[in-house]
């Protein structure tokens, strides 16, 4: 190589290339004079996109909110006043709430301890929270009603100890979320040392657990919390298969018989599906990774 | 180790127990059920392979069809339209959008289920609005004269493709965000045109993640029971709506079969998810090269 | 014929001037630094040259021929890459072989080049590796590997030593230079250190804020720089305010004593200027050296001395009070001064310094400042009035 001198013979194939075409080079210039914003396709893609989004939504809205012609709340003041509703809305809070609390409650302190400690069992925990996207609501449903249901010899159904049938359920299926936000706000800390020093100053493992680990992960809790409080609410296919009357179950009925009711409430729903996501967003932005979706089948 | 330390992993293990006896009592009994029902003749209880003989001619089974149709349709739909959507969102360049996409598709993808379906009935139902609209303006009504129903795989196709899409754009966000431009612009300085960088580049390192984000997609439409079952319920025949009835059902009660037909499913969930954690492993160092 | 000119090139973001009126000739073979701070324009001009930008005016002609409109793919130029730009799933080999794949070169042409190219800069080890597998150091030069692997008229580097340790970075832009020089390949290079520059650049061209501060070769743009600018962001720099007492003869006055000092020719008698030195050519006076007649000295004492390796900074804040230094002339500065580490022992922080500035080794520019603008003007309209009447009474 050496003593070879650089020909620039690529320079003449950019002599080629004028040769070839003016009109082409200026049309180029003309498409490049607007690197600085959003293309033209991107544009039309986007717009399109968010009307076929928002169609069902007004559709729902031009429905629900609508008793045959002209626009009135009527419904949804229908709906508050059904009991039915009320029942159903109370149950379906009532299992979400404690879902949440149970989920956050058994999830902190074993992912806390799989990291600080039983790093052995780390792969072990990860697979067995891997294991509800592979077991969804509808298998889930098949077999906790083999083993608890009216069938068998353990009837959870039938007794008094019902709810802990769903809370159990409702566990699995928010487990995914629920782990996965807490270890990545786990593992963002350096847990370690936090324990350490706190063992140094004299704390119990339980106080280090409260009073140190617990508030700087409190962000992970938070996004944790509220992905097991919204897919709680909206959780259909375990509670109808096993006879909840959840507000999920609710909305499937009540839109047999009354369809503008339903559709006001699914409306409604949709609106507090966002905001749930607004209060995730509002986290993500303060704890960049958190999780917004559940991305599992429902 | 010391008698101290031993006993202080001993309590700590006593902290990890609340854990263990919720997996295993809603977890992992109830699969291990499914697996020995799925052996097992519902009347007699003896042990049989009976419940499997779908598995000899799975594509005969009316619901395995759909479910298989209905789930390569809407990840077809999802997956090329979500990552036009994404694309679109990442050449946007303007953060805005992309904060408003993010936050819309989340929702989307979040309403899945019961009240989608009804979104849907409400739209394109025999008195949707669309439906209603576009016989005003065309004097063509999609059910009488065009046949459609929403009741069917092509409209659970539709229905699903309102979740699919989104999850698409979610997943796929963040590969498409890290193609850094530089790349595309050394392509170009060595001579390449958009065609050849897509081909030599883009592609093969996009690959993964697309495929990866299929996989999810899929696994998702064929375990989904909510929608289709908010959207039809049970007219049309799938695996999980399948699966509903043989449990549920007056007339064909039948666990043991329930139980084989969900363990297809755990199956395939389980190749799908899988493939994906494999494909993850392999295509993160990729992109994560300076 | 020059190998590559830029012609009035001018681009505007919004109402935000991003680069104004670059004119700049390259001759074959020369090696030409863009140097200059965050935001002055350099790597702006450099994405024109290469045809990621459109210049709103002007033109960028590649021997005779005006490319400005062509797309950077049919340019014929070669580029690096900040951050490289590797292609992640291709090896260093693969890498380095996409431009003649893209031209179509016949295979076995291909490897020949790749192996000769990998060799050169001292790859062949981790031809199969991939980039998420090679150090900083080894993945730059696979970068410059696969730019001038199609032979380009032109190769662009922008900032391509930016992301690599210290110490790499010296022995990279050597191997840079020596590269450069044996393929005879006509280079610009985008930095901001100003050491890379001047340590391996023909020529240099100071950029601040979109436009050209100045170009020479490095030893012109670092002893005889011709703006404040480019004074002090080349090297450190002692800025001594002095007055003009004669353009003609090229005298300054500072502290009662008049100098000469080079420069002073264009600059108005009676005008704020700023007399320029390098650290290290400030001499410390002994008892051995005197002062010769004729020369500047200030003294002051050494507010704390900063180790630089074989020199020692000694920073020295003046100590003459303001009727000393003369009218209109801030008086306590901070110099820097240079000495060897070896001596710097015998001025400890809080000691007495008295430095003379040698005949030469200073330099006399305009002071651009608000206030020196002033003085200007008051110095032109004194000549032009008449002598205010000594003996009048003051208020």
């Amino acid at each position: 190589m050496s003593g070879s001198s650089i020909s620039g013979e690529a320079t003449e194939e950019a002599m080629e290339a004028l040769a070839a075409g003016a009109p082409a080079a200026r049309a180029y210039r003309r498409t490049h004079k607007r690197s600085t914003r959003s293309p033209l396709w991107a544009i039309i893609v986007l717009v399109l996109a968010t009307v076929y989004f928002l169609l069902p939504l007004y559709a729902t809205g031009v429905f629900g909110f609508s008793t045959g012609k002209a626009f009135t709340l009527q419904p949804l003041f229908d709906a508050l006043g059904d009991d039915g509703f009320h029942s159903a809305l109370i149950l379906s809070l009532t299992y979400s709430v404690i879902t949440t609390i149970l989920a956050i409650a058994v999830v902190a302190p074993t992912a806390y301890l799989v990291e600080l400690r039983f790093q052995r069992l780390r792969s072990t925990v990860e697979f067995l929270t891997i294991l509800p996207f592979v077991i969804p609501p509808i298998i889930l449903a098949v077999g906790l009603s083999n083993v608890y249901g009216i069938n068998s010899p353990v009837n959870l159904l039938s007794s008094d100890w019902a709810p802990v049938l769903l809370y159990g359920g409702y566990f699995v299926l928010t487990l995914p979320f629920v782990f996965r936000a807490i270890d990545n706000a786990l593992r963002a800390v350096d847990v370690k040392m936090l324990s350490e020093a706190s063992a140094s100053l004299g704390a119990s493992p339980t106080r280090t657990f409260l009073q140190v680990i617990v508030p700087s992960i409190s962000l992970g809790l938070v996004s944790g919390a509220l992905l097991a409080f919204t897919t709680a609410m909206g959780e259909f296919t375990l509670a109808a298969l096993l006879g909840y009357p959840t507000f999920p179950v609710y909305l499937l009925n009540i839109n047999g018989y009354e369809a503008h009711i339903g559709e006001a409430l699914v409306l409604v729903s949709f609106l507090i599906t966002w905001a749930g996501v607004v209060a995730l967003a509002a986290v993500a932005r303060r704890a960049p990774g958190t999780q917004i979706v559940r991305g599992g089948p429902m | 180790m010391p008698a101290t330390a031993r006993r202080r992993g001993g309590r700590a293990a006593f902290a990890l127990l609340p854990f263990g006896v919720l997996i295993t009592a809603f977890l992992l009994i109830p699969t291990v059920s499914l697996l020995w029902g799925s052996f097992h003749d519902s009347r007699t209880g003896a042990f049989t392979l009976g419940n499997y003989s779908y598995l000899s001619h799975p594509l005969d089974l009316v619901p395995f069809r759909n479910s298989l149709e209905l789930s390569l349709a809407s990840t077809i739909v999802g997956g090329i339209l979500g990552l036009l959507i994404a694309q679109a969102i990442v050449s946007s360049r303007r953060p805005l959008i992309q904060e408003i996409a993010t936050t819309f598709s989340s929702v989307a993808a979040n309403f899945a289920g019961v009240p989608l379906a009804f979104a849907f009935i409400a739209t394109l139902g025999a008195q949707g609005l669309v439906t209603r609209q576009f016989f005003n303006v065309t004097h063509f009504d999609l059910y009488i004269d065009g046949g459609f129903k929403l009741y069917s795989v092509l409209g659970l196709t539709i229905v699903y493709a309102y979740w699919e899409i989104p999850l698409m754009v979610l997943v796929m966000l963040p590969p498409l965000q890290a193609m850094k431009a530089s790349w595309r612009e050394a392509a170009e300085i060595l001579g390449a045109s958009k065609w050849q960088y897509m081909r030599s580049v883009a592609i093969p390192i996009l690959f993964t993640p697309v495929v990866s984000s299929l996989l999810l997609l899929y696994a998702n439409a064929f375990g989904a029971y909510a929608t289709a079952y908010g959207l039809t319920t049970g007219f049309v025949p799938l695996v999980p709506i399948e699966i509903s009835n043989l449990i549920n059902g007056d007339v064909n009660h039948d666990p043991g079969a329930a139980d084989a037909l969900a363990m297809g499913l755990a199956v395939i969930m389980a190749i799908c998810i899988g493939g994906r954690v494999l494909l993850e492993r392999r295509s993160s160092k990729w992109l994560a090269s300076r | 014929m020059s190998r590559l000119e830029l012609v009035k090139v001018s681009k505007h973001f919004g109402d935000q001037v991003a680069v104004e009126d670059f004119n700049l000739t390259v001759e074959d073979g020369e090696l030409v630094s863009f140097l200059g701070p965050s935001g002055c324009g350099k790597t702006t001009t450099l994405r024109m040259t290469a045809g990621f930008e459109m210049p709103d005016s002007g033109a960028v002609i590649v021997d005779g021929v005006d490319v400005t409109d062509l797309p950077p793919n049919k340019r014929g130029m070669g580029m690096v890459f900040q951050g490289y730009a590797l292609f992640p799933n291709m090896t260093a080999a693969e890498n380095v072989e996409f431009g003649l794949a893209v031209r179509k070169r016949p295979l076995a042409e291909r490897r020949v080049r790749v192996e000769e190219l990998l060799e050169l800069f001292g790859l062949t080890q981790v031809a199969g590796s991939y980039p998420h597998q090679m150090s900083g150091g080894q993945q730059q030069r696979v970068a410059l590997a696969r730019a001038v692997a199609i032979q380009p008229g032109v190769l662009l580097l922008d900032e391509p030593l930016s992301a690599v340790d210290a110490k790499v970075r010296e022995e990279l832009r050597t191997e840079i230079r020596r590269m450069q020089v044996q393929l005879h390949v006509t280079t610009i290079l985008v930095t901001h250190d100003q050491s890379e520059a001047l340590s391996i650049s023909d020529r240099v061209v100071v950029m601040n804020r979109g436009a050209i501060e100045e170009v020479g070769t490095p030893t012109q743009i670092y002893s005889e720089p011709r703006s404040a600018f480019t004074a002090g962001f080349v090297g450190a720099m002692n800025e001594i305010p002095v007055r003009v007492v004669s353009g003609a003869q090229g005298l300054v006055q500072r502290g009662g004593r008049r100098v000469a000092a080079p420069g002073a020719a264009g600059l108005v008698d009676g005008q704020l200027g700023l007399l320029l030195v390098r650290p290290e050519l400030l001499e410390p006076i002994g008892a051995t050296n005197g002062v010769l007649n004729g020369d500047l000295t200030m003294t002051g004492r050494v507010e704390v001395q900063t180790f630089l390796g074989a020199t020692t900074r000694l920073l020295v804040r003046e100590s003459k009070t303001d009727t000393d230094a003369g009218p209109g002339l801030v008086a306590t500065r901070l110099l820097a001064v240079d000495v060897p580490s070896a001596n710097a022992g015998r001025w400890p922080a809080g000691s007495e310094l008295r430095v003379r500035i040698p005949v030469g080794a200073s330099r006399v520019i305009a002071d651009r400042s608000a206030a020196a603008a002033a003085s200007v003007a008051v110095a032109v309209a004194d000549r032009q009035a008449p002598p205010p009447n000594v003996s009048a009474p003051s208020a």
